[in-house]
């Protein structure tokens, strides 16, 4: 997207802060395998704190100019959240199988699906706002600050208008989600927004799906790489009349070159190298997102409380969403 | 004296500071305003190291100082008392890759134990308490997934020369020849027993089919469709535990029902119904060498190029022929003529001539 300025900034105010990532794939493996272990001994029971390491170490991997971010959640904050979170999902199976065996199976069915549809916005809400407030950079928090009711309106109208339309409607509903989502996030005094336009991005995702078809598969790499694009260069951050823009500069070609290269490294590896192969997509990213505009990383103040609930957190990983 | 960068937890401005390390606390001034002192003690300060290059402590209130210079680090390390210090990601975050790689080593270690003791161990004892009725509901479900082509008459034949054979059993098992260009034979939980015609073409001798049939009623009667789904299950169960992706625990569940198509044994249990189907052979009189001439067969059409679905999931036809023939060394058993076996044989054997 192009960066249009109202008015010529002094030249020596533009910047590029430099996103760096710097994590090494031994010490990830070795979290995540101290990590697999402790889940294992405890059935699972470890996993919040296994979380909580994990991002511990992969937020203080990124670095913007030189300071690593922090996340500051603990494993007891999300252990909280977890056993909620099993409640809930236990509460709903068992009114599932109670409402089948003494009304009607499909009314257990409706009744389960209703629940959880209204289960998986709660969640994201939640979990964003719990994600976010835990995120920070040189002691600045980030924060999300979306209203639950709009936020869980909006997501059952777009989830119905999906449904209805046999899933062709799904590019509106990804594009209105993030830009709602991504236009409530703060870093400290500065905003996000997010410019995504459905139309666009539902283009943009057939000519993908079909070129890669007839391409058999090649042109895959081009759609990610189109597809990361459009998610990074709609970007933006606006700090009073400053503001940052982001632009990708990945290309089918540097996608292609990295995924194949993962994809080696976890075959030959017999899927020992994944943690491997993830920093190096890590890296790619990182590498990737060019930044430049006006706004000085050191006017940013502190805006936004701490927020401890991990609910959410935790039911976005039992639903299997990715949020974001 | 060590350089450093301070924030305020206010504005996400750096500040240059001047530190000085001592043993209970730490204190810094700062290089615009040499008159501003901080002092914060080790117990109110959290701090963590991150790959031997940054140092960042935190105050609950104060804000934060970003530390990169090494001897600094080490100072302030010989003195701070590191929460992480004794554990094991301590160790695994100071030692990179050397800790990866002996972390991989035990466990691949111990996921060969788990896999190859544990588990099947673990999968016996949750099909123990199984009833065999269940068996046989999952042999019907297998059933209505797979469409074959029954021959009736073939199949009429292939019971009554089952019914010859005491297959001294409380299972009932029913017979049926498929009309198929491949060349396998199988059993489905709970007795329901295919052959293909190709495999039956290739049979020569009344003693072959005998024993075919003994060792397909063997996996019925010791289970072993059972047994391997319930390994499997707790297989994928453990998997899914290890990679801490509990998600997907609810939906392996569901799809372990689909698995028992592939209807794929491990060596072990075709080892076991070699082993008990020689010994149905040995109550019914019947020449054991026929499972010895069975696998002759078998691995004779092993090595074309056509590889049959059943045959490739038998594997080392060799180790197996070696391993029967020394069972009927162990136990050698009088055989006799049964000529209404031989009569049934033959009149299949015009139905499916080579």
């Amino acid at each position: 997207m192009q960066q249009v300025y109202s008015a010529t900034p002094p030249k020596d105010l533009i910047n590029q802060p430099k996103l760096n990532f710097i994590g090494s794939g031994g010490t990830y493996f070795g979290i995540l395998i101290v990590n697999a272990l402790l889940c294992m001994v405890t059935l699972g029971l470890y996993y919040p704190w296994a979380k909580a390491k994990k991002l511990d170490y992969l937020y203080s991997s990124t670095e913007l100019e030189k300071s690593g971010f922090t996340w500051s959640g603990t494993g007891n904050e999300m252990f909280k959240g977890f056993i909620k979170a099993i409640g809930l999902i236990i509460a709903l199976v068992v009114l599932n199988i109670t409402l089948a065996s003494l009304v009607h199976k499909a009314v257990g069915a409706i009744v389960y699906f209703v629940g959880i549809m209204v289960i998986i916005p709660l969640a994201i809400h939640g979990s964003l706002r719990y994600r976010f407030s835990r995120t920070s950079w040189r002691g600045i928090r980030f924060g999300y600050r979306g209203d639950r009711n709009v936020f869980f309106k909006m997501f059952l109208k777009e989830m119905f208008l999906t449904i209805i339309t046999a899933g062709i409607y799904g590019s509106w509903m990804i594009m209105k989600i993030r830009n709602y989502v991504i236009g409530n996030l703060k870093f400290g005094s500065a905003e996000f927004s997010y410019k995504g336009d459905g139309w666009e991005f539902f283009v943009l995702n057939i000519k993908g799906y079909f070129l890669t078809l007839i391409t058999l598969g090649i042109y895959g790499f081009w759609w990610q790489a189109d597809l990361f694009k459009y998610y990074i260069d709609n970007l933006k951050m606006v700090h009073g009349d400053k503001s940052y823009n982001f632009r990708s500069t990945a290309t089918g070609g540097k996608f292609a070159g990295v995924l194949i290269l993962n994809l080696i490294i976890i075959i030959f590896t017999l899927g020992f190298g994944f943690a491997w192969a993830q920093i190096n997509l890590f890296k790619f990213i990182a590498e990737n997102i060019a930044i430049d505009g006006d706004i000085q990383l050191e006017e940013l103040s502190q805006t936004e409380e701490e927020y401890s609930n991990a609910m959410g957190e935790d039911l976005v990983d039992f639903l299997d969403i990715s949020i974001i | 004296m060590y350089p450093g960068n301070y924030f305020d937890n206010q504005t996400a401005a750096l500040t240059a500071v001047d530190i000085q390390i001592h043993s209970e606390h730490l204190d810094f001034h700062f290089l615009e305003d040499n008159t501003r002192k901080i002092s914060w003690l080790y117990s109110e300060i959290n701090a963590e190291t991150f790959n031997k290059r940054v140092l960042k402590i935190k105050h609950p209130t104060e804000g934060g100082l970003e530390i990169t210079d090494p001897e600094c680090i080490q100072a302030f390390t010989s003195y701070y008392p590191f929460r992480q210090k004794k554990s094991l990601y301590g160790w695994v975050i100071r030692n990179g890759n050397k800790a990866a790689i002996s972390l991989a080593a035990l466990l691949l270690g111990i996921f060969l134990i788990i896999y190859f003791l544990v588990l099947p161990f673990l999968g016996d004892v949750i099909a123990k308490q199984l009833p065999k009725s269940f068996d046989r509901e999952l042999g019907d479900l297998a059933r209505s997934t797979i469409h074959e082509k029954i021959d009736t008459t073939g199949s009429d034949l292939l019971t009554r020369f089952a019914k010859q054979i005491n297959w001294n059993s409380k299972d009932t098992f029913t017979f049926e020849v498929a009309k198929s260009s491949v060349i396998n034979a199988y059993a489905l939980p709970g007795g329901h027993i295919v052959v293909y015609e190709e495999l039956l073409k290739k049979i020569n001798t009344k003693e072959e089919l005998a024993a075919l049939l003994s060792h397909e009623v063997s996996h019925v009667e010791y289970r072993h469709s059972v047994r391997k789904l319930c390994k499997d299950m707790s297989t994928s169960i453990i998997v899914s535990a290890f990679f801490s992706n509990i998600g997907s625990v609810t939906s392996t569940l569901s799809s372990q029902a689909n698995t028992l198509s592939s209807l794929t044994y491990s060596r072990e249990y075709e080892k076991e119904a070699d082993i008990e189907g020689l010994a149905i052979l040995r109550k019914n009189k019947i020449d054991q060498q026929g499972m010895v001439k069975l696998l002759d067969i078998l691995s004779s059409i092993d090595q074309k190029i056509k590889i049959p679905t059943f045959l490739s999931t038998h594997p080392l036809t060799k180790d197996r022929i070696n391993y029967v023939k020394e069972r009927i060394k162990e136990s050698p058993a009088p055989y006799e003529e049964n000529p209404e076996l031989t009569k049934i044989f033959k009149q299949l054997k015009e139905l499916y001539h080579s």
